[in-house]
């Protein structure tokens, strides 16, 4: 695989690599490190990629290795254990958190590793499930299950929200 | 809308299709979301972000064509320089003045000799040497196929057979 063709069948995937290691490391810097130390590699093997026939799954697959490797050798502070709860801010805090987006994305981080790979897979990437399952090492209906948990786990999390930033609202009118 | 709510209920089941997803992120982008999907309404907002964010540019490194013309000409130099050592083992005299023709000459151990009949006993002595070696060397196996002969498994039985028979006639 020469530079051009590199180009045309690894660097397209570059997007979902990258956010893909945003997803697992959820720190920027770190995230650049990663995909630039893949991309090296995979640079190194380029002679070996062209008979990959899954190159998208492959690569995914690759990235979320890396990121969850570096993950074991230097955790990242603060990170949710894998049957955390999303604690919803409190009020005042709520009042401060204008971007709504923001504190989705807050969310969905809060979910397990597993739940938020495969949520942004199927959600932000339009995945199909039975390529998510080759991705994650799983079966399609594990795929399903964890999908449907992440999907309403988000699902309560934004209605708890909302209810406190109305609560908040409430309040702020009637001090006023 | 109660496709909405249908495909929203097949959607947090994880079973909503791809074609149901394209269905639910239209509506969602667009104004006429029902205030009892409006909760909704960020989520597929903050996919719609994600998606736009986008890697670090990765600049592929150049070939280094250098690196391989340099590695081709330290192999051209060394076979040159192989071939030409080569050359000094087999043909140690080309350094030498030519010799006119009709003048006769050798070199024996690195020594000129100049006398035809000289030359010719070195190199019967030589050829001597040379069969006195081959003959020396073959004598273990000339000595090897005696004892096989020898050793035949026919013969020993036979003899043995004979034997038997010679105690057999005495004791009867």
């Amino acid at each position: 695989m020469n530079a051009q063709q590199f180009q045309l069948h690894i660097l397209c995937h570059s997007d979902k690599l990258y956010r893909m290691a945003r997803s697992i490391l959820k720190d920027e810097s770190r995230s650049q490190d990663a995909y630039q130390d893949l991309m090296a590699r995979l640079w190194e093997k380029r002679k070996q990629l062209g008979a990959i026939e899954n190159r998208q799954a492959f690569l995914l697959t690759s990235m979320r290795n890396l990121c969850l490797d570096l993950l074991r050798k230097q955790p990242l502070n603060g990170e949710f254990p894998a049957n955390a709860e999303y604690n919803a801010p409190n009020p005042h805090q709520v009042a401060e958190q204008a971007d709504t987006l923001n504190i989705i994305g807050e969310m969905i981080n809060s979910l397990p590793e597993m739940q938020r790979a495969i949520i942004r897979m199927k959600d932000v990437e339009e995945m199909e499930i039975t390529e998510i399952a080759e991705v994650m090492s799983m079966s399609e209906n594990a795929v399903t299950v964890n999908l449907s948990r992440a999907r309403k786990k988000i699902r309560e999390m934004i209605l708890i929200h909302q209810q406190k930033e109305k609560m908040t609202y409430e309040q702020h009118r009637q001090h006023s | 809308m109660n496709n909405i709510d249908n495909i929203l209920e097949k959607y947090f089941e994880g079973i909503s299709s791809a074609e149901d997803e394209k269905t639910l992120k239209n509506y969602f982008r667009s104004d006429a979301v029902l205030p009892r999907h409006e909760a909704h309404k960020p989520l597929f907002a903050a996919f719609e972000k994600e998606r736009q964010m986008a890697a670090p540019a990765f600049e592929i490194p150049k070939e280094n064509k250098n690196r391989k013309l340099s590695r081709k000409l330290w192999i051209a130099a060394a076979g040159a320089a192989a071939a030409i050592l080569l050359a000094a083992i087999l043909f140690p005299f080309n350094n030498k003045p030519k010799i006119q023709s009709g003048n006769y000459l050798v070199y024996i151990n690195g020594k000129e000799v100049t006398n035809p009949q000289k030359a010719q006993q070195y190199a019967a002595k030589m050829f001597g040497q040379a069969d006195e070696i081959i003959r020396a060397s073959y004598e273990p196996f000339v000595e090897a196929n005696a004892i096989q002969k020898e050793m035949n498994a026919d013969k020993i039985f036979e003899n043995a057979y004979q034997k038997i028979n010679y105690i057999e006639s005495i004791h009867q």
